[in-house]
């Protein structure tokens, strides 16, 4: 999944806990194998590759779900929350430090839009040839909402999946007291900005510390804004929960996206947050 | 952390959540999609006690499940009764023949307080479950003294719609016998000519729909045809002055609908409220209408309160009357209480608490109140037959 996956749970024995964590190793590299776009023969370089022929392509049920989830956030996100915008990232490299092609941008733009995608399920075409889906900020969340319904499914009722920071609580320790969720700073990455007490539910972060380039002493983060092509500017992180980690990933990436409006449109979910904007201020709300 | 405003609902978010759970795997599948991965025992204890020095029922129940691999699981269920004290036989007018309590007009002669039966039930079932089918058998018999009854269900569950609707059908047979015992001379004799077998087909057809992450309906239907002897071989009926046999007609069909609604309150520590309503209707004229409310309050440590309350109104059969003034044509006389129109309220509490997610105690009561003048449905009856009960029960569940 690219980043540090943790189980932590409470079972009968550790024969147990085996069984249970290979099953959800086994259906979270699943769902890598599905829709990685580092690999050729996933389900999403398959759609990549046959979408934007003639007719498009017919997708199997729960590609579908994704896609359908990823039309309600971009439905939800007045277009910002977009799956077909990681193409990208052939113009930005976070890891090379160097500024990106303006003009590589600019040419990338037309290939970006879930406007430009028919999506009339089971089938799916790309109006413009070259378009690119990513489920990155979708994939990983599921899969910890997987885990977490496996859990139950093997009568588990106490636990927790972090999937690189996406946390999804199964209950309380088994003496009824919550799991403390630490938020990291997004400047000390050793400090925690605020913590959180959480017995279910789940919680994701994300913010402009993951991935980022400094350019003449200015941050880039990875959450780049689908219509311009270029990273967003608000928040240096936001935290959501929600009942699932899908719903709270999402969530917090849309709050990035809405760049100054981001709280405001927090506010319509009636989730509890915690947002620290680039001055390092804090605002939790309803935690 | 805070509740969130749990009155406002927001769009957007019903919008995110709705098509996240559309997606498979989001949701875990519940306890009855596969066997319990542990053995598991169930024991119960209730007694069930009468007003007025009526009947009293203690009941013994034990069961233990069992997986073998993935898809197989096995039960076994043991259940015994001991029925102790009176009841009553009919409506009759004071006299010598009939002992009990009297309006001054008419009497509920009782029987004698000397009633004592035990009843065993064992029956063993199997469940094999696919992936989104579940087959279930169950086979067993109860016997009594005066009563046997040998009986087989078969259910198949059928989850579709990526678990969000779960469709049931049901199919189950009994054949019993009954008779009457008579006390002679200190012993139990079977009481000659009195009695008979009857067979009984019941269906089940159901539907369980999850509305949202929060809600389900359900709603079940039933269809019972039973077809023999269906009276009661120990009840009377006063018909002209006579006391005749309790006798109704040799079939008899069931039809009921239950329509459940179910809804989760997660700011309320995961409280659960289940509204039910049921709907019985038979060819004896018998119609009756159930509402329970029932509230499911997880509290801290593993505590579980349950109070619920029920409120029960049923119109009396076509041939039931509490006496009779003259012959009737078809020859059906009853004059058992269960038969007659009244109405009844119930409430009761639970109490429960998990230990080290293994072991499960429960203690609960439940009081129940028959008034004739509680019923809304009409039809013949008597304040004669008003009682109430109480019962109280232990439960304890362990999983290795």
């Amino acid at each position: 999944m690219g980043s540090p996956c943790e189980l932590g749970l409470y079972a009968e024995d550790s024969e147990m806990a085996r069984r249970v964590a290979k099953r959800i190793i086994d259906d979270a590299l699943g769902i890598e194998a599905r829709y990685s776009r580092y690999r050729e023969d996933s389900i999403l370089s398959m759609i990549n590759r046959k979408a934007g022929r003639n007719g498009g392509i017919e997708v199997d049920e729960e590609t579908a779900g994704l896609l359908d989830y990823a039309q309600t956030c971009y439905v939800q996100s007045d277009g910002l929350f977009d799956i077909t915008s990681g193409i990208l990232r052939k113009a930005w490299n976070f890891q090379s430090g160097k500024p990106p092609d303006a003009a590589l941008i600019e040419s990338l733009l037309p290939m970006i839009g879930w406007d430009r995608v028919v999506w009339m399920r089971p089938r799916l075409a790309f109006k413009t040839s070259g378009m690119e889906l990513d489920f990155g900020g979708i994939g990983k969340e599921y899969a910890a909402d997987r885990a977490a319904t496996l859990y139950l499914e093997y009568g588990i009722r106490h636990g927790v999946v972090n999937f690189g920071g996406d946390i999804k609580i199964i209950g309380p320790h088994p003496d009824g007291s919550p799991w403390r969720i630490g938020i990291r700073h997004p400047r000390q990455s050793q400090h925690v900005m605020a913590s959180i007490d959480l017995g279910q539910g789940a919680i994701a972060s994300s913010g402009d510390y993951e991935r980022c380039i400094e350019i003449d002493g200015r941050r880039y983060g990875h959450i780049l804004n689908p219509r311009t092509g270029w990273p967003v500017q608000g928040f240096a992180s936001v935290s959501v929960v929600a009942s699932h980690c899908l719903i709270a990933g999402s969530a917090c990436t849309i709050a990035m996206l809405k760049e100054s409006a981001g709280t405001d449109w927090l506010e319509e979910l009636w989730l509890p947050y915690i947002v620290a904007d680039d001055k390092g201020r804090v605002i939790k709300r309803h935690c | 952390m805070a509740a969130t405003n749990s009155t406002a609902t927001s769009s957007k978010l019903t919008a995110l959540t709705m098509a996240a759970l559309a997606l498979p795997g989001m949701v875990a599948k519940s306890h009855a999609d596969s066997p319990p991965a542990m053995p598991q025992i169930d024991t119960n204890f209730s007694r069930y006690e009468e007003s007025g020095n009526r009947m009293r029922i203690e009941t013994y129940q034990a069961a233990a499940s069992l997986a073998v691999g993935d898809n197989l699981g096995f039960r076994v269920n043991g259940v015994k009764d001991v029925v102790t004290g009176a009841s009553p036989v009919t409506i009759g007018r004071p006299g010598p023949s009939c002992k009990g309590p009297s309006n001054g007009l008419l009497v509920q002669c009782m029987s004698g307080a000397s009633i004592r039966d035990e009843r065993d039930a064992v029956d063993i079932g199997a469940n094999y479950y696919l992936k989104d089918v579940t087959l279930g058998v169950d086979v067993g018999r109860s016997s009594e003294n005066d009563y046997t009854s040998d009986f087989f269900n078969v259910d198949t569950r059928w989850e579709l719609n990526q678990k969000m609707t779960t469709l049931a059908t049901g199919f189950g047979y009994a054949s019993d016998s009954v008779w009457a015992i008579q006390h002679v001379n200190g012993q139990n004799v079977r009481e000659p000519g009195v009695g008979g077998d009857k067979s009984t087909h019941q269906g089940l057809l159901g539907i369980t729909q999850v509305l949202d992450k929060n809600s389900l309906i359900q709603a079940n239907l039933t269809y019972a045809n039973n077809a023999g002897f269906l009276a009661d071989p120990y009840k009377w009926a006063l018909v002209d002055n006579v006391y005749l046999r309790d006798s109704r007609p040799g079939s008899r069909e069931q039809y009921g609908v239950l329509l459940r609604y179910v809804r989760n309150f997660e700011e309320l520590n995961s409280a659960a409220l289940h509204l039910d309503y049921r709907f019985y209707s038979d060819t004896w004229g018998v119609d009756s209408h159930t509402l329970e409310v029932s509230w499911f309050q997880p509290l801290a440590y593993g505590w579980q309160l349950r109070p619920r309350i029920r409120y029960y109104t049923q119109t009396s059969a076509d041939f039931y009357q509490p006496i009779y003034q003259t012959a009737r044509l078809d020859g059906n006389y009853s004059s058992d209480y269960r038969l007659a129109g009244f109405g009844a309220i119930a409430g009761g509490i639970q109490l429960n608490k998990e230990f080290f997610d293994r072991l499960r105690l429960a203690g609960g009561v439940d009081f129940y109140e028959r008034q004739k003048g509680l019923g809304l449905s009409g039809g013949a009856g008597t304040k004669l037959d008003n009682f109430s009960y109480s019962m109280y029960s232990f439960s304890l569940n362990l999983k290795f």
